[in-house]
């Protein structure tokens, strides 16, 4: 009877210890800041999730007295993320960063509840909700100007598609979704009105791989456009443009990077390679995150609102390393930065290929209007 | 569009999609015909792709890149092998299961190997190379696409000529063959079963070590999570259309190459929306999957 009793007594335990944890949120008041990077995706991509760890991991090291915490969750099991992110809130985190669309419903769960009334959150490249972060008191939403980045790699890949003798150029995306649309809509601005300025006529393929891991598709993609004469290509697709770029070095032509400056990655380890990295067009999600935590700490981050990033911020640039300056001739350097001037003066206003301020309708007109197989 | 189908690049590019499915589908070909269904196909591939690019990344020698893909290939059916004819699990299940820890395998080695990250980009995999034959290489058309074609396309040519040769003419293909038809006629002349389904899914694993290898290290330079992508999946699909015949099988193989490239061609050669081309390989392998077993109870019952 007593073995019973304490094997009933043992499992009590095991059943209701993690229950009494669950539903008790630990108290913020002691005396130490602490912040939870959530990472939806895999690190490793060399693109966006590693600028984001950039920017907290070196946030970290320049205030070694606030304890940062980074959590991968993985691209596999995207049913893993709200919960989570509830154990992320219930811990002693004072503030909690998050990022992509995933992550949206389930922070619009959490935020709205009183017990998590006193965390604050950070939800970057989308907003909390289309228009209305001002619902959400406690959560900070920012966005990028993609199509800011999109427009100069598409002035650059004009200009050099016109250097180089080439016809055409080419779009490679992910998926069509808002963001890809975004960069897709900004370079295709890009290649039209460099077209206008100069008096030329590049063309501008388009294409999509279907999702953002499937490297070999990526890269037969890209081989295709190579073949039928294009010289340069912009690729915004994640992983699967890894592909990309070890296609731009099986056929000897040239590729714009995406979000971190990919040929950074390359250089040491892969130098041929990098070398057919032009540029990439960077969004720098790491200078975002570190100066939001700076803010938070000096108490001057503001919430239940949006605030969007781009050319003027110094967040959207084009990497200009020792190989782009080698690579792309000094006329045309000139005139994407003062293309980026414009743009950071508000002179040249890029349109935005995001949903809520353009239509798809208008989307596809652009695109077909550039592109040589229509 | 007929103009564009019919070029030469056309083909050698349907070829180059093909050879990991070709593969698969011999891998599966082999392990169904001695009765055991190896649906970790998949996994095998993605283990074998990871193991190619490393090793050749390390030793710098493309030879030792390829065996190494094999034996891992054989080392993920060897496994399949203790779930299902030693401990006698359900293959099927355990195959899932081992489809399911290649992928998180995968991961760790490359996370483990080159610290923290989820592909193999800044450790190029040492390329296997192509072979130009000369001569039969300025044949029009086709000339490119089969006699200036990677060496595993041409590993492959010779894999099928194995294959039949084994099936046909040895004594060891008899075995294979009566241990998926009748194992019990097997048994009571001697034979092991067990035995013989065990070295069919090692042929099994090093067919799938090939196809791997040829991803990682013909395909694209590097090992990348997710590159597999189905196509172990599509391979058995184009197994179970060939009904276990050696060159039909490679004959639907090849046209879920041709499905899988039109579906990139469609895009940038052509234009077509990419929503609806994406969609094609699995129409396709619906579509082939419903005739097959239409024609096959129509042969059942006639």
């Amino acid at each position: 009877m007593k073995k019973y009793l304490r094997i009933i007594a043992l499992l009590l335990c095991v059943i209701l210890l993690p229950v009494y944890a669950m539903a008790k949120e630990e108290n913020l008041d002691d005396g130490v800041v602490r912040i939870a990077l959530l990472i939806s995706g895999d690190l490793g991509d060399m693109s966006f999730w590693d600028s984001a760890n950039a920017g907290l991991t070196r946030f970290s090291e320049d205030h070694p007295e606030v304890i940062v915490d980074i959590i991968e969750m993985g691209s596999s099991d995207t049913s893993k993320y709200e919960s989570t992110l509830t154990k992320t809130c219930n811990g002693a985190y004072d503030l909690i960063i998050v990022g992509s669309t995933d992550m949206r419903e389930p922070l619009q769960r959490a935020a709205r509840k009183k017990k998590y009334a006193d965390r604050r959150f950070i939800i970057f490249d989308t907003e909390i909700k289309d228009g209305q972060a001002v619902d959400y008191p406690t959560v900070h939403s920012i966005m990028f100007s993609q199509n800011e980045g999109g427009y100069l790699a598409g002035t650059l890949a004009a200009l050099m598609s016109l250097e180089k003798g080439a016809a055409n150029t080419a779009f490679i995306g992910g998926t069509k979704n808002d963001i890809i649309n975004d960069f897709g809509y900004g370079f295709m601005q890009g290649v039209r009105d460099a077209n206008a300025a100069r008096g030329i006529d590049i063309g501008a393929y388009n294409a999509y791989i279907g999702d953002f891991v499937n490297s070999p598709k990526g890269s037969s993609l890209a081989t295709s456009f190579y073949k039928s004469g294009v010289e340069v290509l912009f690729a915004a697709a994640s992983q699967a443009g890894l592909g990309c770029i070890d296609s731009a070095k099986n056929n000897d032509r040239l590729i714009i990077g995406v979000d971190s400056d990919q040929y950074a990655y390359y250089a040491e380890t892969d130098p041929e390679k990098a070398s057919h990295i032009v540029t990439s067009a960077l969004k720098r999600v790491d200078l975002a995150l570190y100066n939001c935590c700076e803010k938070f700490l000096n108490g001057t981050l503001t919430y239940g609102d949006l605030e969007i990033l781009g050319v003027k911020d110094g967040m959207i640039s084009l990497v200009e390393n020792d190989n782009y300056n080698a690579i792309v001739s000094e006329e045309t350097r000139a005139y994407v930065t003062s293309v980026a001037r414009q743009i950071a003066e508000g002179t040249l206003v890029v349109e935005s290929g995001l949903k809520r301020y353009t239509r798809q309708e208008a989307l596809n007109t652009l695109f077909d209007s550039l592109d040589p197989t229509k | 569009m007929l103009e564009w189908i019919l070029s030469e690049s056309f083909l050698t590019n349907v070829i180059a999609y093909a050879i990991p499915i070709i593969f698969a589908a011999y891998a599966s070909l082999i392990s169904n015909k001695a009765g055991i269904s190896a649906i970790n196909i998949e996994g095998a591939i993605s283990v074998a792709a990871v193991t190619g690019a490393l090793v050749s990344h390390f030793t710098g020698s493309w030879v030792i890149g390829l065996i190494c893909a094999m034996s891992a290939g054989i080392l993920m059916m060897m496994l399949l092998a203790l779930a299902a004819l030693q401990l006698r699990a359900d293959s099927f299940l355990s195959g899932i299961a081992l489809n399911t820890l290649a992928t998180g395998a995968c991961l760790l080695i490359v996370k483990g190997v080159l610290d923290g990250r989820t592909d193999s980009s800044t450790a190029p995999s040492v390329p296997v190379p192509s072979l130009k034959l000369p001569l039969l290489s300025d044949i029009p058309v086709i000339g490119k696409a089969i006699f200036s074609q990677n060496l595993l396309f041409y590993l492959m040519l010779i894999a099928l000529a194995l294959i039949v040769l084994l099936l046909n003419h040895t004594r060891l293909g008899v075995q294979i063959k009566t241990a998926g038809y009748h194992p019990e006629a097997g048994e009571s002349v001697g034979m092991s079963t067990r035995r013989t389904r065990a070295i069919a899914l090692m042929i099994c694993g090093m067919m799938a070590g090939l196809g791997g290898a040829y991803l990682s290290m013909a395909s694209l330079g590097y090992f990348s999570a997710g590159m597999v992508s189905g196509r172990g999946f599509i391979g058995i699909a184009a197994e179970a259309m060939g009904a276990g015949m050696p060159i039909r099988t490679t004959l639907f193989a090849l046209l879920f190459g041709a499905v899988d490239y039109f579906a990139v061609g469609g895009q940038t050669v052509l234009s077509f929306p990419y929503e609806l081309l994406n969609t094609l390989p699995y129409l396709m392998t619906l579509l082939a999957l419903t005739l097959y077993a239409a024609a096959h109870n129509k042969r059942k019952r006639g």
